[in-house]
């Protein structure tokens, strides 16, 4: 199986660096990201099958940059990463075309099986593509 | 018209077709002769009206079909008319707030500014900015709506996509009194479906419960398989809907909200979403006695 690349937004550099060194050994490779015009930037030069996106980030806030990431890139697909005080946001981000969300905190387990799942479903969609 | 007429000479000729062949068997096994002779003339009628009647109930069908054409171009019209009022009326609200504050900004800006006056500027280009936003919400609703995504299928487990959507509602279900009582088939068998635009629909439909539950109430969530079917469904204690009312929920911008608050497209989205998906979305309701909606998607797609 092709490893799967993964972008991580978040403006917390702990939690960057701690998430990248433990997917790092799970077969992803994680870039990472500390706010959403980085994200987006980011998203311009590298391929990704995934994106964790935080939901509270100072500028360009996290459903914004859903929207956006929607819109340029619709291969890719967004884990929305939620606190039990942003569920609202939660809501939000899926009904603008989130693939799932992940409620803060989370077992590293728990987020491995959504990723698998959502870059399962970016994979068939671009396979889809490809044939139509 | 040309339907009728058949009809009633098919009816006729029920009678007519035994009798006349009586009338025919009598009169050649009592004049052989003359008696062939009037069957053959009977015959070539008999035939001869038959064809007849054939091309009547020909025309009549043409009729048919046309007539039903125009009732689906008439019902398109109508339907096209709704949605441009639903349309119109959704960005005519923000637009009428938006052209109020402008106004306000150009009266505050014909004098010298005070203090006061650049803060209520200010406040004005916030509200502005809001209202953009709306409409550029309902747009991209619209665009949803307009530029069907294409199912992606994929194993999932329904039980699951229906918890987490509950968990992303449970805080306002709390804090408005509400119940949700699970009731959840333990082999509920695996589904091939889109994950991400069932989660929508079970989010659409779990918000308008809670919606319904103003006072507080119950949401009775309750997931089972039959018929190759698995199908989720979503109870609640509310107000109900209306007979009148049923037809109309999934039609688009069709809302019971006060404006701003819902574009009436939520239902529509959904009903579409899970016909994509090959299923269907069934709605029992009574007023005074809640709403259900029941989601059934296929197992195999």
């Amino acid at each position: 199986m092709s490893r799967i690349r993964i972008l991580v937004v978040d403006d917390e550099p702990d939690f960057l660096k701690l998430i990248q060194r433990r997917l790092g050994k799970r077969n992803v490779d994680v870039s990472v990201a500390a706010s959403g015009q980085e994200a987006l930037q980011a998203l311009d030069v590298i391929p990704v099958d995934v994106v964790i996106l935080d939901v509270r980030m100072p500028g360009l806030g996290g459903i914004e940059t859903l929207k956006e990431i929607r819109k340029r890139h619709q291969e890719v697909e967004v884990i929305m990463l939620t606190g039990h005080g942003s569920m609202q946001s939660g809501i939000e981000g899926i009904s603008h075309g989130a693939y799932d969300y992940i409620l803060k905190p989370f077992s590293i387990e728990d987020l491995l099986e959504r990723i698998r799942d959502a870059h399962e479903h970016a994979v068939l969609k671009r396979n889809a593509r490809k044939v139509s | 018209m040309n339907l009728v007429r058949a009809r009633r000479t098919v009816l006729f000729g029920q009678y007519v077709y035994p009798a006349s062949f009586l009338i025919i068997l009598v009169v050649v096994v009592k004049w052989p002769l003359p008696g062939v002779v009037a069957a053959f003339v009977a015959i070539l009628c008999l035939w001869g009206s038959l064809l007849s009647f054939s091309r009547w109930i020909g025309h009549a069908s043409d009729e048919r079909m046309e007539l039903k054409e125009q009732l689906i171009q008439s019902q398109k019209l109508l339907a096209l008319g709704e949605i441009s009022t639903g349309i119109a009326h959704e960005i005519n609200n923000p637009l009428n707030i938006i052209m109020q504050e402008a106004e306000l900004m150009r009266m505050n800006f014909q004098q010298d500014l005070t203090e006061e006056e650049v803060s209520e500027i200010q406040e004005s280009l916030d509200v502005i900015l809001q209202q953009v936003e709306r409409c550029s919400d309902i747009t991209h609703k619209l665009l949803d709506f307009a530029r069907s995504r294409r199912p992606v299928t994929q194993t999932a487990d329904m039980n699951r996509l229906l918890v987490d959507m509950l968990t992303l509602v449970e805080r306002e279900t709390d804090a408005k009194h509400i119940q949700i009582v699970k009731v959840f088939s333990n082999d509920l068998p695996k589904i091939k479906t889109d994950p991400p635009l069932l989660r929508q629909v079970f989010l659409n439909l779990l918000i308008n419960a809670v919606q319904a539950l103003d006072g507080g109430g119950l949401i009775f969530v309750t997931t089972q398989c039959n018929d190759g079917m698995v199908c989720a469904e979503i109870r609640d204690t509310g107000p109900g809907i209306s007979a009148a009312q049923i037809e109309r929920v999934f039609d688009p911008f069709y809302t019971t909200k006060p404006p701003g608050e819902g574009t009436g497209l939520g239902l529509s989205v959904s009903l579409r979403i899970i016909n994509q998906l090959g299923g269907d979305i069934l709605l029992r309701s009574e007023p005074g006695k809640g709403a259900v909606f029941t989601v059934r998607i296929p197992i195999e797609r």
